[in-house]
């Protein structure tokens, strides 16, 4: 029986190009839409009407404890558990790989008993030497932002609400430094839970626990002051509290996840492509539609002005992003909308007048309106990753070789003897034990290289075709030669999910890693992408969102973008 | 403590590459071994067993061969040979040859013949009976012998229940996933002055 995500859907308006779609420059000019997952968790709990409380709150004058968050839903419970802890300033570090963290947390599969949270807390606190078990789904852990925390500790203490240019300027009161889901550290592998139904889509553990975590950082502060000033100290006024989300620091260690993860990636970006296409078919426009696009293309000029980075290739991007958006808020006052397919022809202007920025904000925010037509498309980005193992050995090396014509044509067109198109390398440091990437030319690193460049692999795959029999088929050359196994897999993949693959070359020198970052944490539902160099961002999670005892009474989508004050 | 089976599947790919195979091999390592893991068979130790086999040079890598005196003469690689089975590159309906850590093969041959089922018969006795598993008289240590001569012969679908599957890695593998993380270190490169500089994480 075919899966959701094999099923094929034909919608007037074809889906964009992968050759176009797949470039890393567009990759990393993502924005989070309504599939993204943040969004797609906050809208289901909504939904389904899931109940959530804090039965453990146990804290020490100095700020450490633990803390319970429970989530109970139709069919099943979970349960955040927040260690905090008493962490000298010279331990704090964003790195992933790190001894000591400011708070550490599991998201628990049901409701811990007292003997789960004492095994936890002589476990999660280690970290890299620390195990978890079945019970857990993800592990995390998190610094605080010093000069924030401090700042509304103090402030809340002297009964004052901290600065709101402030907040607005930094957004967080911690950084995850990584969640960790489907298996790490002894937690309960994927195919666990990914059968239930509100798990439905990608990384939904992970986005849980992040919320969760968001509301303890809020009750840290707070209990953090009342300590401080017992009956005098005030609390977080809830316009300023929606203005704090949970900040995270990703770097190389993330990257190459888009390119291990093939099939997943096509089910991710073929949902959005398709809900955009789905969108542009719209044969007539609803008047409700376009004038909530309208307004939306102003919040997200707001959100443009408020995006702060020091980096430079940020502030130009984000320049683009507000020049584009001022330039579609002109257009759209002379929009046909009321012709047939306006949003096809609004798309057309977009393509043909907008940076790839400006672009792919406005398909995000053609999205927005069209929740009824396009969110079903959540529950299609999930794949069983397992299945796209086997190698179908039967096919000919004809029908290979047209594979990598029709689908790795921009890699065979590359000239590999030119230094620059084979400048990086990526590999794994024996140092941090995460991703790096290296100057191959430079450093003697290629016996440690891993298998992070498709491009070129599939050039070499195809100069190694070049003399055999196209008849013959690929079980006698796979044996001949296992250096192109894994190539193969990712040919075959490929051809049944054209969005499987960047189509970009992975190890030039041009390549920038945060393009890859952005494209994931877009899809996660991050924003304020703010790099700090070419390999590692900060960007923030949940930042506008309603609070657990909030989501009943709100509309979690209309919450991704500022508010337009007042006229 | 235990592990998960996508921990333990990494973890073999690794280690596979981290003993000199190329990666799509080292990938095929690593499906083995959760299958097997997962089917409550050692994966884990046979693995850990073939890479310090290799390591210790006790036995000759092979392909698969035709000829027949080669195919005496050499033992052959479960995972390449379990690749070139999955292939179809060579049927599995007669004599596989001697198979170093033959347990590491079983997931290959049982993909090959899922359709039509199988046993699966190393040194005459039948160990493993594809949609059904380990043979009712032995035990899981039993299929951890070093090598042996492999074949494979028909058998209807049993109508006897799969056996259950499992969800975790032991504890007692803790020795052969120890074994494992060596060879997966061997991945690892040493930093290098240029990549100190570079890198994410400052506190602010």
């Amino acid at each position: 029986m075919p899966t959701r995500t094999q099923i094929q859907e034909i919608p007037a308006v074809s889906l964009r190009d992968p050759d176009v779609v797949m470039k890393l420059s567009r990759m990393g000019s993502l924005h989070q839409s309504r599939l993204s997952f943040m969004r797609v968790l906050l809208r289901r709990l909504k939904r389904d009407k899931w109940k959530f409380d804090r039965p453990v709150w146990r804290f020490e004058k100095n700020g450490t404890g633990v803390a319970t968050y429970r989530a109970c839903g139709p069919e099943r419970t979970y349960t955040l558990i927040a260690f905090a802890h008493d962490l000298p300033s010279e331990k704090r570090s964003d790195r992933v790989i790190a001894e000591a963290w400011d708070a550490t947390f599991v998201l628990f599969d049901g409701e811990p008993s007292p003997e789960d949270i004492e095994r936890l807390s002589r476990n999660v606190p280690l970290q890299e030497a620390g195990r978890i078990s079945q019970k857990e789904l993800t592990l995390s852990r998190a610094n605080r932002s010093v000069r924030m925390f401090d700042h509304v500790v103090e402030n809340l203490a002297a009964g004052k609400q901290p600065d709101e240019r402030f907040v607005e300027q930094v957004g967080y009161l911690m950084r995850t430094t990584a969640v960790y889901g489907a298996g790490k550290f002894g937690a309960a592998d994927r195919e666990i839970w990914a059968g239930r139904t509100e798990f439905s889509s990608s990384f939904q553990p992970e986005m849980l626990t992040v919320w969760l975590i968001r509301s303890f950082t809020l009750d840290l502060v707070e209990h953090l002051a009342k300590t401080l000033a017992p009956g005098k100290a005030a609390t977080i006024s809830p316009k300023l509290r929606w203005r704090f989300g949970v900040g995270n620091s990703t770097g190389l260690g993330m990257a190459p996840f888009l390119i291990n993860h093939p099939s997943l990636i096509h089910t991710w970006v073929n949902a959005r492509e398709l809900a955009l296409a789905r969108v542009r078919s719209i044969e007539i426009a609803d008047p409700i539609a376009v004038a909530h696009f309208k307004q939306l293309v102003q919040r997200a000029r707001l959100n443009a002005d408020q995006w702060n980075s020091a980096h430079p290739s940020q502030l130009e991007k984000v320049r683009q992003l507000r020049d584009d958006l001022g330039r579609c808020e002109a257009w759209l006052s002379s929009w046909k909308h009321e012709n047939t397919r306006p949003w096809d022809a609004l798309y057309r202007w977009i393509e043909e007048a907008l940076n790839e920025e400006g672009q792919e904000q406005l398909v995000s925010l053609m999205l927005e309106p069209h929740g009824e037509l396009i969110d079903d498309l959540a529950d299609t980005m999930q794949a069983d990753e397992l299945s796209c193992h086997i190698i179908d050995a039967t096919w000919t090396i004809n029908a290979l070789r047209d594979a990598l014509e029709k689908n790795y044509g921009w890699a065979l067109q590359q000239d590999y003897s030119d230094k620059n198109a084979t400048a990086r390398l990526w590999y794994v440091s024996q140092e941090k034990l995460e991703p790096r990437l290296a100057q191959r030319h430079d450093e003697p690193l290629e016996d440690y290289e891993l298998p992070l460049a498709p491009g070129r692999d599939a050039a070499r795959l195809m100069d190694d075709l070049a003399d055999l029999d196209g008849n013959e088929t690929l079980a006698q050359f796979l044996m001949n030669h296992p250096e192109h196994r894994h190539i193969v897999r990712r040919v075959q993949i490929v051809t049944k999910y054209p969005y499987a693959e960047i189509r970009d070359n992975t190890i030039a020198a041009e390549m920038l890693p945060i393009d890859l970052l952005r494209c994931k944490l877009s899809f996660f539902g991050a924003t304020k992408f703010d790099p700090r160099s070419d390999r590692w961002v900060r960007i923030n999670m949940y930042q506008g969102s309603p609070f657990p005892d909030e989501l009943a009474e709100c509309d979690p989508d209309d919450m991704a973008y500022p508010v337009l004050e007042s006229p | 403590m235990s592990w998960s089976l996508s921990e333990a599947a990494s973890l073999a790919v690794k280690a596979t590459r981290g003993a000199g195979y190329p990666w799509g091999l080292a990938q095929e390592a690593g499906y083995a071994i959760r299958w097997l893991q997962a089917n409550g068979a050692p994966g884990v130790a046979a693995l850990a067993n073939h890479l310090q086999g290799m390591e210790n040079s006790r036995y000759e890598l092979a392909y698969h061969s035709k000829d027949a005196e080669l195919k005496k003469s050499r033992i052959n690689c479960p995972i390449k040979m379990g690749a070139a089975i999955m292939d179809r590159a060579i049927p599995v309906g007669n004599e596989l040859g001697q198979v170093y850590q033959p347990v590491l093969l079983i997931p290959f041959i049982s993909h090959a013949r899922s359709n039509i089922g199988a046993r699966i018969i190393f040194n005459g006795q039948s160990i493993w009976k594809v949609g059904s598993g380990i043979s009712d008289h032995f035990e899981h240590e039993d299929l951890l012998s070093d090598f042996a001569e492999v074949s494979v012969v028909s058998a209807a679908a049993s109508s006897k229940r799969r056996d259950s599957q499992c969800s975790r890695v032991p504890y007692s593998e803790g020795d052969a996933i120890a074994i494992l993380e060596e060879f997966a270190a061997r991945t690892h490169a040493p930093a290098t002055e240029k990549s100190r500089m570079f890198g994410a994480g400052s506190p602010d």
